[in-house]
Parts: structure tokens; sequence; C-alpha cells
């Protein structure tokens, strides 16, 4: 770490506690510190952990200061129990919130498809526009493309997109309902408990618990399953989609298609099994000994023997 | 409101301190330059394909303290899971089953399956179990002149173990089992739940192997919250001083370190084992062979997590139903998934009860 950014982050600390020791209105640019950490630990040859970590860390402050801020001020007013009151109300929504977002996060709609959007000029809204059919078989239409066969496959980019976006909703609604479930659990530990949680990171651990607790009991449910199951395939059937255009573009372009290498690849495996299987075989046949094949031959020999032709009879002769 | 009592003094406080925590884990972690893992020296006396054998020994670790034990005269290979990386049983030199296992005697042997590409795709579980497990065990009977050998499997690499050992019971001799599914779809196991309804041959279709980022989000989603923002706060803690950095960092790695899986292999194993439970069905076909579990007769050790999220306890102890052996041992650990390797409590108990059970089976 360099004494640039050291001093940096120094500076950056001694801010941060002036302004929570005054608590002014306006927050110095946490962000741009936070930058400057990124660039200065930054190193794209660095496969190790701790450029991962430090993201994490960085997302942190900011987390913590939007946290944080609304539960002091609300301390430092007269009605401080009505205060924190909503105060409380208020960081739940935003922890839903977050629960949400953090959990449809794997399944964000796949990059190729938020470029045909963009490049479409649409948002997710007007999917069910009748337009929206027309533009989309415009962007389908490559050279070597019917016109008939880029609009069916703009129809089956917006069945997809459809059967995305309501089951990405489908699934959000189970996670909203856990977090409900754990924010109303919460509020009544909050209510009830005898042994009072005593700083915000207590009062987080506690979210913590509830909320977990809430996800066990939904997520084993047979609409969660469901939920779970129909996001995971809608979203991994836009993904193929977007890679069946693609190998429909290679192969006008001349190139293999992805499903051509993947056929080559599964043939050279059965070639490579069957070898192996050959070889298995070959081990396992007892090895042929002399006796073996001294007994055969004797075998042989008798078996000549046996139907060797008579002697012809003297006196006989062939017929020319 | 009873349960909770803030004072602004002490909220500007916490936060305070929790900034300063921040900047020194930020500083911590820029000291740190490299993360070391799997450093106990060894010989890879096989490869083949991605595969390597590693053999562990005395002779190469010299700084794995001398043990009073008798030892062992048959070896032991690990086999791992396909998920993750092996060297979770060698994450450091403190918290080392293999320096352990060394320690008390134990000639040990690792199979490391390696990172699958785009060629590997087709690989089933027919060359995983009856090609290269099967080459792996062969090559370790004739590298320590021992007829038949001990096989440890951990997880996924467990369940294979229970296939071979069904499927070559006389090259097994002993056989142990750690954080292993047997029955997979008991009402605890949220994993095999959650995979009931996803379309396996949809994500072979599309991934061809499958990502090892999505199988890392599947493992976040049994626990989003905990594993999610609540590790993520509990962080600088973790970051305070280098030492204890590195610790956390070298768990780390190896979490995110999560091989692509080989997607007809994939297909096969969360198809009939998660979500047709065809192994306790005894309906699991491997090369053409059918895997009975009642052909296993040699002694079993049975180790399981008992706050194991991932595979539950429930997942594991059915397991002396299916199978013939008459010298059978169930060993819970007081630990999860993870914890069972790099614990302190966990590791001074596995290692030792390890040894003294292959000792004694040992004749």
């Amino acid at each position: 770490m360099t004494d640039d950014f050291r001093t940096l982050m120094d500076q950056w600390l001694e801010q941060q506690q002036a302004w929570w020791a005054q608590l002014s209105a306006t927050a110095p640019s946490t962000q741009k510190v936070w930058d400057s950490l990124f660039s200065a630990a930054a190193n794209p040859q660095n496969t190790e952990p701790q450029q991962r970590i430090l993201a994490q860390l960085a997302g942190q402050i900011l987390i913590l200061n939007q946290h944080a801020e609304p539960f002091f001020k609300a301390l430092q007013t007269a009605d401080a129990g009505v205060a924190l009151a909503e105060v409380i109300q208020q960081w739940l929504h935003m922890l839903q919130q977050q629960a949400g977002e953090d959990a449809t996060a794997p399944w964000t709609l796949p990059k190729a498809f938020v470029s045909l959007l963009q490049a479409a000029q649409l948002d997710e809204s007007q999917l069910l526009d009748g337009a929206v059919l027309e533009t989309l078989s415009r962007l389908f239409a490559t050279p070597g493309t019917a016109p008939e066969q880029a609009r069916a496959q703009a129809r089956d980019a917006l069945q997809l997109l459809l059967e995305y976006q309501q089951a990405l909703q489908h699934y959000l609604s189970q996670i909203h309902a856990v977090s409900q479930q754990a924010a109303s659990e919460l509020l009544e530990t909050l209510h009830n408990s005898d042994t009072p949680a005593t700083s915000l990171g207590a009062l987080h651990d506690l979210w913590v618990d509830h909320y977990e607790h809430a996800y066990r009991q939904q997520a084993f449910s047979d609409a969660f399953q469901a939920a779970h199951g129909r996001i995971s395939n809608a979203h991994m059937r836009l993904q193929r989609f977007a890679q069946r255009l693609r190998d429909a573009q290679l192969q006008t372009a001349g190139l293999a298609s992805q499903q051509q290498v993947q056929q080559l690849r599964r043939d050279a495996h059965l070639l490579r099994k069957q070898v192996r299987q050959l070889q298995q075989a070959q081990t396992q046949t007892p090895p042929v000994t002399e006796a073996t094949v001294a007994a055969l031959r004797a075998e042989l020999d008798a078996l000549r023997n046996d139907i060797r032709p008579a002697t012809p009879k003297p006196g006989r002769k062939r017929k020319a | 409101m009873n349960g909770i009592k803030l004072d602004g003094d002490r909220v500007r406080e916490e936060v305070q301190a929790h900034q300063r925590a921040l900047i020194d884990s930020c500083e911590t972690l820029g000291e740190i330059q490299s993360v070391e893992v799997g450093t106990s020296p060894c010989e890879v006396i096989y490869t083949q394909d991605k595969l390597k054998l590693l053999h562990y020994s005395r002779a190469a670790n010299p700084d794995a303290p001398e043990g009073t034990a008798p030892g062992c005269n048959t070896p032991l290979l690990i086999c791992y899971a396909l998920v993750n990386r092996p060297y979770v049983v060698d994450l450091d030199k403190r918290r080392s089953l293999v320096q352990k296992l060394l320690t008390l005697g134990i000639d040990l042997y690792l199979l490391d399956w390696g990172y699958p590409d785009a060629d590997d795709s087709h690989l089933d579980l027919d060359d995983y179990i009856n090609d290269y497990l099967n080459n792996c065990v062969d090559q370790v009977s004739l590298h320590s002149s021992q007829a038949r050998i001990n096989l440890l499997g951990i997880c996924q690499g467990g369940t294979f173990s229970l296939c071979y050992s069904a499927l070559y019971p006389h090259k097994i001799k002993n056989l142990i089992t750690l954080v292993t599914p047997v029955d997979f779809k008991t009402p605890d196991n949220l994993l095999s739940h959650l995979a009931q309804q996803v379309d396996v041959d949809l994500a072979v279709d599309t991934y061809g192997n499958i990502p090892g980022s999505m199988l890392n989000d599947a493992y976040k989603a049994l626990m989003p919250m905990r594993l999610g923002i609540q590790k993520q706060l509990h962080m600088p803690a973790q970051l305070q001083s280098r030492s204890k950095a590195l610790n956390f960092l070298r768990m780390e790695k190896w979490i995110h370190d999560s091989p692509d899986q080989a997607g007809e292999a994939f297909r096969q194993f969360i198809k009939d084992f998660f979500q047709y439970n065809k192994l306790i069905l005894g309906q699991v076909i491997i090369g053409g062979q059918t895997v009975k579990l009642e052909n296993i007769h040699q002694p079993v050790l049975n180790i399981y997590g008992e706050q194991d999220h991932l595979v539950p306890p429930s997942a594991s102890t059915p397991l002396p139903q299916y199978i013939s052996s008459s010298d059978y041992e169930a060993l819970p650990v007081a630990a999860g998934h993870i914890g069972i390797f790099v614990g302190q409590r966990a590791q001074n108990l596995l290692a030792p009860h390890i040894a003294q059970w292959l000792q004694r089976r040992d004749d």
C-alpha cells in the first residue's frame, strides 16, 4: 500500500469522523476516495481474492452511512422513541429492497438481450406492444435470413422475454413474502424482547436471524421451489436463444457453429470411450498359454483326421 | 420498544469504529501480495487428461511433527468432489488434514480432478468413476505395492467412492465417507429441494460445462443473508491482522475457486442422484453396470457435520440401511460442511479418529 494511498485514506477517515461529529447536512465525497482505493489495489494480473474483498468493503462504507445516519438523527430528537420507530420502518424497507435485488442478481437479463433491447431502443415495459415485434424482426433480419424467419425469431424472443419477466416477478413475490415475514417478526421481537439490541450491529444481526428463519420456512415450500425452477429455466432459455442466434450468424459467415463444435467433441469423446472399453476388454481376456495352444493344436489335428477322406480304392479311375 | 435500546453517542462511536476497522482491513489487504494454499510437498505420481494423482509422504514432509502412532501399511486415497478444489484438506500448515494424517503415519494420496474445459463437456460419470477413479486406485495400489487400498471420499467425492466401492469391492479395504450425501431427498435438504425443478438438460444444452459461478450462487442461495451482507459486515473483524487475514483469504480463495462442471457428468449427477434419488433405490447405472450399495461389505466410517447446511446429517446417516457392512461406524462432528476441515476442534478430532480407525483395520 503506497504512502499516498494511506494519506488519502487518513484524510478520508478524518473527514468522516468530523462529519459524524457534526453530522452536517452534506457528506464528503466518499465515492471519490473509494474509487481511488480501487485503482490503488487494482491489478488485472492478480487473481487473488483481495480485489473482490476490497470491492465489498468499499460498498459497505456507503451502506453504513446510509443506514446509520437516520438512526443517529432520530436519536437526537426530543421524541426519540417515535422517531426511532419510523426510522426502523424505513430501514426495514431498505433491507427488503436489498434482499430482492440480491436474490435476483444471478438472474439478470443476459447481456445479449440487454444489447438487443437497447439496439431496438426498447425498454422492458414495451414488450407487450405489437410494434415491438416489427422492430425486433428488423433486428433479426440478417443477410441470408428470410423475412418470415426473422419474424419467427422475433416472436420467439418476445415469448422468451415475457416468460422471463413473469418468472422474475413470480420469484420476486416469493422473496418479498420472505422479507415481509422477517420484517414483521423482527418488529415483534423489538417490541417484546427482554434483551434489547444496544448497537446497530446487533440490530442487523437480528434482521439476519429473522430473515434466515423466514427464508427456510418459505424456501421449502412447493411454491418457492416452482418459482426458483421457473426463473432458472427462463433465464437459461434466453441464454440458449442468444447462443443459437450467434450460431446462425457464425454459419452465415461460413464458420463452424457452437453446435457443430459440440458434435465433434461428442464424437471424439465416444471414440475415446470405445478405445478404453476395448483396452479393458483386452486386459480382461485370459492370456493364451502355450498349453492352451498345444491342446487346441491337438484338437485340430483330431478333427482333421476325422474329416480326412478315406484313401481311394485301387482300380477306380476318375472320369476325365 | 423493549427490544431496542440505542444511544446516539454509541451509534456514532460504532460507526466510527467500523470505519476505522474498514481502513485497517484495506491496509492489511494491501500488504498481502499472494495467498498460498495447498503447500504440503507432494509428488505427482500419475496424470491422465487434466487429472493429477498426488502422493504425500513423510519423507517429503519433514516439517510434519513426528508422530508416535504405529501408522498404516494400507495407503489412503482421498477422493474429493468435482466442485471446488481438493486443497481444502491442506489449506495451510495449521489447518491441514494432510499434515495431520501424515503425522499419524498414514500414507496419503490425493486425487485432483483439475479444471474441466470445453473439451471435457462430454465426460460422464462412467469416465469419472470407471476410468479416472479406477485408474487412480490402481496406481495407488501399484505405487504402494498393496493389493487393496483405503478410500476416503469427501462430499460428492464420497458419493463417487460409494459407487466405486460397490462396483469394485475387491479393490477397497476400508471406506470412509466424509460429509457425503446418500439419501438426496430428505426434507431438510434445501439444495436438493431447489434443484428439483431446474431443467438440467436445458442447463447442459445451454452452457455445455456448468459454470462454477452458478454453483456458488446456488450455495449462497441456501443462506442468502448470512452468506451475503452479514458476512461482509463481519469481514473487518477477520482482517485486522495479517495472520487472521491470511486465514480468511485462504478460505475465500478456496470458496471462489470453483471449477466448471463437465456437462454430462453434471446432468447425470443432478438427475439420477438429486432429482430421482436413484442411489438408494439401487437404480444408478454407471458404464452399463448397476450400482448396488449392498455390494459394500468392507468396514465403513461415515463422518458428517452436525451443522452441515449443504449435506444435512439426514442425507448422510441413512447409509447403513443400504450397505452390507457389519463393521459400520458413524462419527458426528460438531461442525458445518466446511468447518469440519478447517475448524480447530474438528481438526483435532477428525485426523486422529480416522487414523485410529484405519490402524485398527490394517491387518
